[in-house]
């Protein structure tokens, strides 16, 4: 989407995105992934909060997935469209920054004010995961092989999930998407990837919250303000600010010490 | 043959290069990275068109992709190439180390540091060296402005006493020791551009894009720009060195990476090559002296790949990196914590670490609050128990929880864990094996033992944790949170270091490397030690001017300095005319 170009410019311009995946590694792991029977569920009260805070109930749900050949071959890869692949990333963004949107409004998590699918996060990881994150040669690119495995996952999380989605991930409640993470991020089969739970919510935060939603890569200055600056009512655009209060207890200086080991 | 050559503009390899230019020497210094002749034009206030944009680890060519480093776990690496390296979106913050991790340090807390890898001199030893240093950049008492005015109070009311001297002896909060020039004229006061303008403003505009890098106020000659970065005060001295003092202007060259060190038959360090990045060339140049400044990171890999000798297997061991973390706190009133400096008050406990305040900024704040390895707060928390910090939210905020910390980015106030974390072998710059080479050669691995540190290091953490959820709460925060960091790697140190015994060293007290001779580290790599949890910037660039008198007395027959001499500022009018002309 041309809205999106600019961004897509000026996110790509960072760091090599530091997933460090082997896109191979990764194709083993979808191949485990659709061969797996079990479904996932959350692990129940693991939580990081106070004592006082009550534990997290599992995910539990229906009968699971049709079970796959046993043979141990790995099962072809589906082929995800461009509307799945972009639809899952709405669906990351709206779990990151829920905002108005129909994917934010599925997974039970809203906002009253535009989130990160407004911004077009999606098509911006897309276009960053693509460039910045290598695929070998006759593979798909990165964000296709990404999103694949969200949307694995999360057929194993909710097989009957539903929804108008093309994607599996995009059909989860808040709470499953979770689960889709805990997972990614605990399995021992998901231990080349689970990086990826945390980096992928960083980059939507990141992008969101930054200018990048209203930069006009030609000039190097806005053209309007950006979604991620209304959101937290920040106005930085400016060379200072009248915040000089002076010097605490008025000291200027520190004293050179007398005390010396 | 050129006297010295020093590879890196960063933090220290400046320091270097100004001190020998000043004393006559004909001085090399190599950046692999960007210029940054011009900021005013090449440069923005603006979160990712600077980190990520013109600032990061990568080549002058900001159209190319960065440089890669292998980090095999969860964690992330901030460095930056360029002309002033990463000082360029540091926050000028400049407290002296703890005393603690010095040779015959004999406070009543002695055992409370990282006793096996101390520094192999006195901290009394140095203090010359951070007043040179002090005096030169300058640093200064940062001011006060809304947001550190919260913070010293609150830290008043948590009884803490406040700590009036440079060295961090006890417990205590203080404002900032910063290299940030104290605001003048209508600096801080105004919001006029015509005002903001040198020399209608001078020094610090309380702007709040210290990350961004400083070229501050618009209009200022490059050495009058208010942070205090190697590429504002250092290098234009090193640079001038003809006209300010009697010495000899040094030669610097962008776009070129170092790809190789070589020595003689008798390991003396003999020359030199370099890439231009622009063009693939290989350039190759002899020198009396090399200096190593290229970083934590670069400068082990730069001596691996050189083939250098390593007999002890000392060489990127030791990795420390303040094992850092964050805190917010949702304040019920407007705290302006989006506006000022980047760091302008910070409370030291001796032993522990430190806590200091951090600038509020949309896509730092909200990226930071999801950066977590333990976890989404509330429901899982991939094994990383809380170790009892009281914070009401620990862990990765998405969501609506998200939305929540992130409504009024001027109501968060944020704090920052900087641990004093041990030494530990384990954690370790390599040459990749799961990557291939790049343009220069193996590319390094960094890894660290996620949470696998010592008891000392997680005790310290989780210590200053619970202090700063005390600050927060003192402040007057109705609700805390607690990201819990997984490796972020701000402040890096130590993989070169120095210390008191051969087995576990690579350089010398003087900084020369054991096995090389005529070749000197100059960077946070040949730190002994996290500094006890202090900024290490400053104990890098004094400890950057005794390596420089060590490399003078020892090959070019000259005298120490700092004792007998008053250094000059890098804001003094010689130096202000000299970069002007």
């Amino acid at each position: 989407m041309e809205d999106a170009a600019d961004m897509v410019r000026l996110v790509g311009r960072m760091i090599n995105i530091p997933l460090s995946i082997s896109i191979s590694s990764l194709e083993l792991a979808l191949s485990t992934l659709r061969g797996m029977q079990k479904v996932i569920t959350a692990e129940p009260g693991t939580t990081n909060a106070d004592a006082s805070q009550t534990a997290t109930p599992p995910i539990i749900h229906g009968a699971p997935a049709p079970s796959p050949a046993q043979s141990g071959q790995a099962q072809p890869a589906p082929t995800l469209q461009a509307d799945s692949i972009r639809d899952t990333y709405n669906g990351l963004a709206a779990f990151v920054v829920p905002g108005m949107d129909i994917w934010s409004a599925a997974q039970g998590a809203t906002s009253s004010e535009p989130g990160a699918v407004s911004t077009h996060v999606a098509d911006v990881m897309i276009g960053v995961l693509d460039r910045t994150v290598p695929s070998p040669p006759q593979a798909p690119p990165s964000s296709a092989m990404i999103a694949s495995l969200l949307n694995q996952v999360a057929q194993k999380v909710n097989p009957s999930a539903g929804g108008n989605f093309a994607s599996d991930f995009s059909k989860l409640s808040f709470r499953e998407k979770v689960a889709v993470f805990q997972f990614i991020e605990g399995d021992p089969s998901m231990q080349p990837f689970k990086r990826i739970g945390g980096l992928l919510a960083f980059f939507v935060a990141f992008i969101f919250y930054s200018e990048a939603s209203a930069f006009d890569f030609a000039t190097h200055r806005l053209k309007g303000r950006p979604a991620g600056w209304v959101a937290t009512n920040y106005n930085g655009d400016f060379d200072g600010s009248c915040q000089f209060k002076g010097y605490f207890r008025d000291r200027r200086h520190a004293e050179k010490s007398t005390d010396c080991a | 043959m050129r006297d010295v050559i020093v590879i890196g503009a960063g933090g220290g390899g400046p320091v270097v290069a100004k001190e020998l230019a000043a004393r006559g020497l004909d001085v090399l210094i190599l950046e692999a990275g960007p210029r940054f002749a011009d900021p005013e034009k090449e440069w923005s206030h603006y979160e990712i068109d600077a980190n990520g944009g013109y600032l990061r680890f990568g080549p002058a060519d900001l159209s190319k992709p960065a440089w890669f480093r292998d980090l095999p776990q969860n964690s992330a690496l901030q460095q930056l190439s360029g002309v002033g390296g990463t000082t360029l979106h540091y926050f000028g913050n400049s407290p002296r180390s703890v005393p603690g991790v010095f040779l015959n340090y004999q406070g009543a807390d002695k055992d409370n540091y990282d006793v096996a890898h101390i520094f192999p001199f006195t901290y009394r030893e140095l203090i010359p060296y951070y007043e040179w240093v002090e005096s030169t950049l300058p640093v200064e008492t940062a001011p006060m402005g809304t947001k550190e005015e919260i913070f010293l109070r609150a830290a008043e009311r948590m009884g803490l006493p406040f700590q009036e001297t440079k060295d961090a002896f006890k417990a205590g909060f203080r404002p900032q020791e910063n290299a940030i020039l104290q605001p003048g004229g209508h600096a801080g006061k105004t919001m006029d551009p015509a005002l903001l303008m040198y020399p209608h403003s001078k020094g610090c505009t309380f702007c709040g894009h210290c990350m961004q890098g400083c070229y501050l106020p618009r209009g200022a000659p490059r050495n009058l720009k208010a942070k205090r970065s190697t590429d504002n005060s250092y290098m234009p001295m090193a640079l001038t060195a003809d006209v300010w003092a009697h010495g000899k202007r040094a030669t610097l060259i962008t776009d070129a990476f170092a790809v190789k060190v070589t020595t003689d038959a008798q390991n003396v360090a003999r020359s030199v090559t370099w890439r231009i990045g622009k063009t693939g060339e290989l350039v190759t140049e002899e020198a009396r002296v090399i200096v190593m400044a290229a970083g934590t990171v670069e400068t082990p890999r730069l001596w691996l790949n050189s083939g250098l000798p390593n007999p002890n297997d000392q060489v990127g061991r030791g990795f420390t990196d303040h094992f850092s973390d964050a805190l917010g706190g949702l304040l019920p009133f407007d705290g302006a914590m989006s506006k000022g400096p980047g760091s302008n008050a910070r409370i030291d406990f001796p032993g522990y670490g430190a806590i200091e305040q951090f600038v509020a900024t949309p896509a730092f704040s909200g990226s930071s609050a999801t950066l977590s390895d333990a976890g989404i707060a509330g429901y899982y928390n991939n094994g990383v128990q809380e170790q009892g910090s009281g914070a009401d939210v620990v862990g990765r905020v998405v969501g609506k929880e998200l939305r929540t910390i992130m409504a009024d980015i001027d109501r968060v106030l944020t704090v920052v864990v900087l641990t004093d974390d041990d030494v530990e072998a384990q954690n370790r710059v390599t040459q990749s094996f799961a990557f291939p080479p790049d343009e220069h050669g193996p590319v390094p691995r960094v890894e660290v033992h996620q949470r696998a540190r010592t008891a000392r290091t997680i005790r310290n953490r989780e210590y200053l944790n619970r202090q700063a959820v005390n600050l927060l709460r003192a402040a007057g925060s109705y609700k805390t949170y607690r990201f819990n960091f997984p490796p972020t790697m701000i402040h890096i140190h130590s993989t070169m270091r120095m210390g008191l015994s051969e087995t576990d060293t690579v350089v010398e007290e003087s900084g020369e490397a054991r096995w090389v001779k005529q070749l000197y580290i100059a960077d946070n790599s040949s730190l002994a030690n996290s500094v006890g949890g202090a900024n290490p910037t400053l104990t890098t660039q004094a400890l950057a001017t005794r390596t420089a008198e060590r490399i003078f007395q020892r090959y070019f027959g000259g005298d120490p300095w700092v004792a007998k001499e008053s250094p000059v500022s890098s804001v003094a009018e010689a130096v202000t005319q000299a970069v002007q002309q």
